[in-house]
């Protein structure tokens, strides 16, 4: 079937299978930096942003991506970068195999143009599976990174 | 789940043509859990455009899309009314952000899924559901119906009334499937009970309730209620945790929940 999207700021015509998932398509178009873990909606590292939004690509169909917007860590890269570095100020980075779907959920948290306290901050993080650090190291790093908080 | 072939409805009455023409062909709600399924569907078939993710609140009822997903549906103020918050605040129990902006209510109720964290308080609310052929239902009727349901849900009404509400969900880990669910509601009618993940589907505990309602509310009473729940509804044992465990922690929940809601606490 075709479909025609945006990703990352680009509009994409492409032909896919009536079952094709998001993440394969993604894999397809080289956008490697989407993840596969668990493969079924549990560990979040395939997250990307539909229409701003965090989805997990591994459980939505690319079919339905007709008029609608994807963005990868490709498609906010200034701001991933920047949220690297307060990972690795913290010491919030180990394997680095979940960081770019906590990135783009990240991002997502910041366009809300908002202060946001740690419990909502964790509200949106639930869903990110992080075997490595432990979750308090990235979680002070996101708090600093969204506060602007330029000492860290 | 294999999808031979996929069509996006351009109307209620296209997609029930398209649903009509073989048994095995399905909608797609949410398609969260669709990786779970081993099926084979012919021909599935999508309702996303046909604008089915409204929430409008009239008043007396809140009327909510199809199509409308979890996160959508928690955030709405109207909703959060609802006795105490209590459907937020299961929604919000349900794995991540991620997962909960692709499922929808729709999905959720045609799933008649027994693990839901949802339908254990919806099924405690006076709620109707719109077919687009079969007209109305109520959702305990749907639920109590054997087998698939050909017909396309359009939408989910529920009555806003005042009244207090109780969700709690056990669970090993915080993304885990429940291993219990037990959600409680008093209004000026009365109070109500629900238990889901048994592991079956949601149930109301009718008796437990009956005997509640028809007698003044103290903490023997509660916690006389709260034991004829758990001798009451059936639970089996399953991969979580034994039957004799789920009554149990059943029991403990009910107890609470009811304080919680009757302002009785120890």
């Amino acid at each position: 079937m075709k479909i025609e999207f945006t990703l990352n700021n680009a509009l994409k015509t492409i032909e896919v299978e009536p079952d094709e998932m998001l993440l394969d398509t993604l894999h397809r178009l080289n956008l490697y930096s989407v993840r596969r873990g668990c493969d079924t909606t549990s560990c979040g590292v395939c997250t990307v942003l539909l229409d701003d939004k965090p989805v997990p690509s591994c459980s939505f169909l690319s079919v339905r991506l007709d008029n609608r917007s994807v963005t990868t860590v490709e498609g906010i890269q200034e701001d991933a970068s920047d949220l690297a570095d307060y990972f690795g100020s913290e010491g919030a980075d180990q394997c680095g195999y979940c960081n770019s779907g906590i990135a783009l959920s990240v991002h997502a948290m910041k366009q809300l143009n908002k202060p946001l306290d740690e419990e909502t901050i964790k509200h949106y993080l639930t869903g990110h599976l992080c075997r490595c650090t432990g979750y308090q190291s990235q979680l002070k790093a996101i708090k600093a990174y969204l506060d602007g908080d330029k000492h860290v | 789940m294999r999808i031979e072939n996929y069509h996006r409805a351009t109307s209620l009455a296209d997609a029930y043509n398209h649903l009509s023409l073989n048994k095995k062909n399905a909608i797609i709600g949410g398609g969260g859990w669709l990786k779970l399924s081993g099926k084979k569907i012919p021909l599935a078939i999508g309702l996303e455009g046909l604008a089915l993710d409204a929430i409008e609140d009239d008043g007396e009822s809140i009327t909510i899309g199809s199509m409308t997903t979890l996160n959508q549906m928690a955030a709405h103020p109207s909703v959060a009314e609802l006795y105490s918050n209590i459907l937020p605040e299961a929604i919000n129990q349900i794995m991540g952000v991620a997962l909960r902006n692709i499922v929808t209510v729709g999905g959720t109720i045609m799933g008649k899924y027994p693990f839901s964290d949802l339908l254990t308080p919806l099924l405690l609310m006076d709620v109707t559901l719109e077919f687009y052929k079969e007209g109305h239902l109520s959702l305990s009727d749907f639920l109590n119906q054997k087998g698939r349901m050909d017909d396309i849900l359009v939408s989910l009404k529920i009555a806003k009334k005042t009244g207090k509400g109780y969700f709690k969900k056990v669970a090993k880990t915080a993304l885990d499937f429940a291993v219990l669910n037990v959600a409680v509601i008093s209004n000026d009618l009365g109070y109500k009970i629900a238990i889901g993940s048994r592991p079956s589907r949601a149930k109301m505990a009718e008796e437990a309730m009956t005997y509640l309602n028809n007698t003044e509310i103290n903490q023997e009473t509660i916690n006389e209620a709260a034991k004829r729940v758990s001798q009451e509804l059936k639970f089996g044992t399953n991969h979580c945790g034994s039957a004799e465990y789920k009554a149990s922690v059943g029991e403990v929940y009910v107890r609470r929940g009811l304080r919680e809601v009757s302002n009785h606490e120890d």
